[in-house]
Parts: C-alpha cells; sequence; structure tokens
C-alpha cells in the first residue's frame, strides 16, 4: 500500500514540475505556444497594456551590459544604454562608428484601437537607413522565469519579425528573430543579448526630468500607417513589414530619415541631442583604427594610461564607436544628455581590442545639454599604453 | 536446433558489435549564448536530431513526451561528415545555382562535434559534447 502511496505522490509531482518546464515560452495562455515556425505575415493583435505590460517601459531602463550574439557574430562585451526621454517613451542604441548604427525605442501608443507598447527599431548601416515598427502582443510572468514580453512586427506580425524580453532580478534576455523583411521565412534568431543591470542612476537622473513613466500615448498610431511609405519586397505587390528604407551611401540620418517615409525621425525625439567629435591625429595614429568611447568613468588616469585594474571603468564604457584608419571624426547621434568621459583610444597593434601599446587620449569629462549639437575636439591622441 | 541457435547467435553478435555512427547519441551544445541538448538517432534511410532542451532566454522547450520536434530529420552521411540538405527550405545559397547544407556535423572526437549552421549565410560554428 505503502508504494501505491509513494508512486501516486511521485505522479502528482511530477505533473506540478511539468506544468512549468513544458510551456515553450513563459507568457503563459495568453500567447500562441505553438512550437511550430511562423511561416510569413501572420496576424498582428496589440496588447492592451492598461491590462498588464505597461512595466517594460520601467524594466527596461538602465545601464544594460553582457554578451551579445549577432547573426553569426559573437561579442563577448556588449551594452546598451536605457534612459527615458519623454514621459512614456524610453531610448537605446548601439553606436556601431563608421559601419553605423543600431537602435531599439519603446513608446506608449494607441494602435489598433488599443493602448499599448510599440518599439521602434532601426539605424543607419552602411548606407541603408531602416525603421521598423513592432507592437506588443504577449506579455506573461512566472515565479521561476520573470516577466516576458514579445512584440511583433506591427504588419507582418510574428511572422515576419518579433522580439523578445525576459527580466529576471537584474537581469536582462533580449532576443531579436528576423526574415530580412519577410524575405527569408520563418525568421531566425538574429540578436541573443544577455546582461545585467550595470547602473540605474543615469536613467532615474532622465525619468526625473521627463516626468517618466506615464501611461500616455508618445506619438499617435490610432491611424496606423500610410500604406505608400511602407517599404514593398522586390515581386511583392504590398508590404509585409512595417518597415521604412532609404539607401544613399552618401547622405546622413537627417538627409535620409525624410526621404524614407518613416513617420518618426530623429528630428521627432524630445531631449535627444547630436556631438560632433573631432580628432587630431597624432603620427604614430595616423593608418589606426581608433575607439571613440563615451563613458560613466574616466577610462584613463591624468597621464593617459587606462584604468582598467577593476572592471568598474570598462563596464562603465556607455558607447563605444569604431572609426576606420582614415576617418578624424565621428558624428554621435540620438545621444541622451548627461555627463560623460570622452576617451579616443587609437589601435596601434591592430588586434581590434583595446589592450598594451594602444594609444590614447586622457579621457576628457564633456556636458552634453538636451537637444543641441555640440562639438568637441580631441589633440591629445599621444599616450602609449 | 543447435545450428538455427548458433546462426541466431552470431547474427545477434553482429548486431550488437556493429560500430554504431559516432554522431549518435545525446549532445549538449557548448554556448554561452544559449542551452540546448539534442538527440541523434539512426533511421532507416538518415539520422534525425531531436530536440530535448531548448532555451536562449526566452525561448524554453523541454521534450517530455508527446509530439517531438527535430533540429533536423535528413542527416546523410557523406564523406565523414553529415549534412542536413535534403529540403530545399533548409538549405544554403552559395553560388548562384549551387547549395550547400543548411547543417553540417563533423565528429571531431568520440565525445566532440563540430556543427556549422547558416544564418543569412553567415557561418556559426559550435560545438556539441556528449551528454552521459
Amino acid at each position: 500500500m505503502k508504494f501505491f502511496q509513494y508512486l501516486f505522490f511521485s505522479v502528482c509531482l511530477l505533473c506540478l514540475w511539468s506544468c512549468d518546464e513544458q510551456v515553450r515560452n513563459i507568457a503563459g495562455p495568453t500567447t500562441d505556444n505553438s512550437s511550430e515556425p511562423a511561416i510569413g505575415p501572420t496576424p498582428v493583435n496589440p496588447w492592451n497594456i492598461n491590462t498588464d505590460g505597461f512595466d517594460l517601459l520601467e524594466k527596461m531602463q538602465g545601464h544594460w551590459v553582457g554578451t551579445n550574439r549577432v547573426i553569426a557574430t559573437d561579442y563577448d562585451w556588449f551594452s546598451f544604454d536605457y534612459r527615458p526621454i519623454s514621459a512614456s517613451h524610453v531610448h537605446g542604441i548601439f553606436e556601431g562608428g563608421t559601419s553605423g548604427n543600431l537602435l531599439t525605442s519603446f513608446f506608449v501608443t494607441d494602435f489598433k484601437n488599443t493602448r499599448t507598447i510599440m518599439a521602434r527599431n532601426g539605424g543607419v548601416l552602411n548606407g541603408i537607413y531602416r525603421t521598423s515598427y513592432f507592437v506588443l502582443d504577449s506579455v506573461g510572468s512566472s515565479p521561476t522565469r520573470g516577466k516576458f514580453y514579445r512584440l511583433v512586427d506591427a504588419i507582418g506580425g510574428r511572422g515576419v519579425m518579433s522580439m523578445e524580453l525576459r527580466f529576471k532580478g537584474d537581469s536582462l534576455y533580449f532576443n531579436a528573430y528576423t526574415s530580412r523583411l519577410g524575405l527569408s521565412v520563418p525568421p531566425a534568431r538574429h540578436m541573443t543579448f544577455k546582461a545585467t543591470k550595470q547602473n540605474l542612476d543615469l536613467a532615474q537622473t532622465a525619468a526625473t526630468a521627463v516626468g517618466f513613466p506615464q501611461n500616455v500615448p508618445a506619438w499617435d498610431f490610432s491611424n496606423g500607417f500610410v500604406s505608400e511609405n511602407l517599404y514593398v519586397n522586390q515581386g511583392k505587390t504590398e508590404a509585409e513589414s512595417a518597415s521604412f528604407l532609404f539607401e544613399d551611401a552618401n547622405s546622413d540620418v537627417f538627409t535620409m530619415a525624410p526621404l524614407s517615409g518613416d513617420p518618426f525621425t530623429i528630428s521627432n525625439h524630445p531631449r535627444l541631442a547630436n556631438l560632433q567629435v573631432n580628432i587630431s591625429r597624432s603620427v604614430q595614429t595616423q593608418g589606426k583604427s581608433l575607439f571613440v568611447y563615451l563613458s560613466k568613468l574616466p577610462l584613463t588616469d591624468t597621464n593617459g594610461l587606462f584604468q582598467f585594474q577593476t572592471n568598474d571603468a570598462f563596464n562603465s564604457v556607455l558607447k563605444f564607436p569604431v572609426i576606420v584608419e582614415n576617418q578624424n571624426d565621428f558624428l554621435f547621434t540620438y545621444l541622451h544628455p548627461g555627463e560623460y568621459y570622452l576617451t579616443v583610444i587609437a589601435d596601434a597593434n591592430n588586434d581590434q581590442t583595446i589592450s598594451q601599446g594602444d594609444i590614447t587620449s586622457i579621457s576628457k569629462r564633456i556636458t552634453v545639454l538636451p537637444e543641441t549639437t555640440q562639438q568637441v575636439t580631441v589633440n591629445d591622441l599621444i599616450y602609449q599604453n | 536446433m543447435g545450428k538455427y541457435l548458433l546462426m541466431i547467435g552470431l547474427a545477434n553478435f553482429c548486431c550488437c558489435t556493429s560500430k554504431p555512427s559516432p554522431i549518435v547519441g545525446t549532445w549538449q551544445v557548448a554556448s554561452k549564448f544559449y542551452t540546448a541538448t539534442y538527440k541523434i538517432a539512426q533511421t532507416k534511410q538518415s539520422f534525425q536530431a531531436q530536440v530535448l532542451l531548448y532555451d536562449d532566454g526566452t525561448t524554453h522547450y523541454q521534450y517530455q513526451g508527446g509530439t517531438k520536434q527535430y533540429l533536423c530529420k535528413r542527416l546523410q552521411a557523406k564523406n565523414g561528415q553529415y549534412l542536413d540538405g535534403m529540403a530545399s527550405a533548409t538549405q544554403q545559397k552559395t553560388n548562384p545555382g549551387k547549395t550547400a547544407s543548411q547543417l553540417t556535423i563533423k565528429p571531431k572526437s568520440k565525445d566532440t562535434l563540430e556543427v556549422i549552421s547558416y544564418i543569412r549565410q553567415q557561418p556559426l560554428v559550435e560545438h556539441w559534447v556528449r551528454k552521459r
């Protein structure tokens, strides 16, 4: 008899355990838990944040530091600096340097008669301006795995593109799945960013300045998109993605944005600033790649020597663009206002990372004011490490 | 009767001692970006890699009976490698008119496989370690 009691309780325990582990993702019954990949466009059903999910904006705030896999390239160190730019909008951008940048901002809006959150993702990469809009369609939580959010392409749904975020304690898991705007379905994993929150104080300062967070629309999408402005893949008759594209290798973001048909461009962003960095190259840094870093803490001491005895300084890096050998200036766009240390490092040994032998400038403290374009010149790129 | 028993015994011995393919077994992906465990089994025509566990941080799947999920179902042995290129959906375009396998498995040792997959036509090389 004891054996059967033991068997009964074992089966019960197994069932309980299975309930938590069997789900494909943790969004729960409100999410499409189908394990079959979506092929092509799928329906878009915005999630009402008046029920749950508004907290995505607050959770997204902070300086996230971790690792990133983008397509098939692994980055052992990567960061996103998310801060509020209005009462209902948080913004973060990866500034890659000469190659371009990639941003994702999250904001409150009304879309398809639903108060929801949308994401604006894109940037300028290799002369191509792209912006894609995503809409929140799933929210879920679990005691063991934290809180989960999924945003899908606002026109093509999960079958074209999606991004998933999970927050557990101070950890963020951020995956993006793409299909070249519907050309190669089903979507494949495009980005896997795993990070911990390095600090929150920069975001909190911004939050205080803009009265964040409030459940009010940052931008109005109640009428959807202007269909003739959307990008349509070659051979297709209508758009399968809420994306806007313009290509011109010789133009900048300010020129291409209005030509792309993007309903909200860089000029529509409150609070964000630009910073033009001009670099005077010393003889020994001619022909070298330059790391143009903005950080919360100084990266060098007053003698121009790296201060990497602990990880604190390096993990305070907020922007880390790399510019090519013949480039002597760089324009930071979509930049959060605030205090930064600017350090330029010449990759003297061509190992594509900061290391002994590289040549630095002394970390210079700068203040970036909201909605301005400031200039700064670096002419002390001479300190050999 | 003794002859039959001897023949059955020999046949059984041959079956038991025939060398299994080096990729058959349960394998864990060595990656800091996601966790995955696959079970590779041989069928009559091919090899199949069944997903036992997958977790990339937001998507979690664990096989607990019922419908099976597969990473690939048509792995074919060719020149010491194992290629998944039978279905057009999984083929990787290289040059015009040519296709290469979307997934290539190369045994590196008894307990290690080198696995090459393609994302956006970019090769991703990973190692799978045998799970005992």
